[in-house]
């Protein structure tokens, strides 16, 4: 696991953070108000991604081009959940990747800066731990201290259902934080033409 | 007896005690899933068995997985609650996700099919 990196423009970073260079092909979509009235698009953006990369990933992806669908579907909608519950309401940018044997998918938004820190915290016990362990331990500390904002499992989930990494950006800006989460999944292309 | 929305649907047969979900289900959060946490608490306690039929559920948000791994630790704590889970394996999240489930509640009987 990985500790945080400041970066020369003053941004931390954490976790697997490479973005892809030179991606074979990619979708950027940005949404830039009134998200908050707009949850069940989150589920409608997932089907949209899966769906768009669906033809590249069974040509390219073999035996893994299901996973690799049911990966995008899943960590898009539960990363722009997150946007969308913690975020500010206003712009968020999804932009997911295909190069080659890997699949990343990112989501930007901006929090204010006591969020973000709480943000934050979280991810660094997520990069710090076990995945199945954090997990399993989050979902019996759900069983005894009841509903809260967050299930905390979206993120975790993305690692130990699905296989995938995860990596964020936190860059300060006047009074708020842009932050990026970033899922990448490792295609393995054995077995393929 | 059942709970309804847009695009899902969860129903609980008393006789066989059993609930079936069908649809996606993305609801935001513990208080918009509380109704179908409500009905299938119910089925909990009323016996000693209680099948949730998953098949027909396409698409299930990590708030929602959440629930249900709620309602199994729950059913172990009750300790006399015969769990039994079917889901399918055409369905993405479902081969994923519901393996956990075992780790919750070891005596939970798990058949995807």
């Amino acid at each position: 696991m990985s500790e945080a990196a400041l970066s020369q423009n003053g941004a931390i970073t954490i976790g697997d953070w490479r973005p892809l260079a030179d991606p074979d092909s990619a979708l950027e979509i940005a949404i830039h108000q009134g998200w908050s009235q707009r949850w069940s698009y989150a589920g409608r953006l997932a089907d949209y991604v899966s769906g768009y990369f669906r033809a590249e990933l069974a040509a390219n992806a073999g035996e893994q081009a299901a996973d690799a669908g049911a990966f995008l579907t899943y960590a898009v909608n539960e990363m722009v959940e997150n946007a969308v519950k913690f975020g500010q309401g206003e712009e968020i940018v999804l932009r997911a990747e295909f190069a080659g044997g890997e699949m990343a998918v990112s989501v930007s938004s901006v929090a204010p800066a006591e969020v973000a820190q709480r943000y934050q915290t979280i991810v660094e016990e997520i990069d710090a731990g076990d995945p199945m362990t954090l997990l399993l331990e989050r979902v019996e500390r759900n069983a005894l201290e009841g509903p809260s904002a967050g299930s905390g499992l979206g993120l975790l989930s993305i690692m130990t259902d699905y296989g995938g990494s995860l990596g964020w950006r936190f860059q300060q800006q006047q009074e708020a934080v842009a932050i990026t989460t970033m899922a990448r999944l490792q295609i393995n292309q054995a077995g393929t033409a | 007896m059942e709970v309804k929305g847009g695009d899902y649907r969860v129903g609980v047969d008393p006789d066989t005690q059993t609930a079936a979900f069908s649809g996606t289900l993305r609801l935001n959060g513990a208080d918009e899933y509380a109704p179908i946490q409500e009905l299938l608490d119910a089925l909990l306690s009323e016996n000693g068995s209680c099948t949730w039929d998953l098949r027909e559920l396409q698409f299930l948000n990590s708030s929602g997985i959440n629930m249900l791994y709620q309602l199994v630790i729950k059913a172990r704590r009750m300790g006399n609650v015969q769990m039994k889970v079917i889901g399918s394996k055409d369905v993405a999240w479902q081969g994923k996700s519901l393996g956990n489930m075992t780790r919750f509640m070891p005596g939970l009987e798990l058949s995807v099919e």
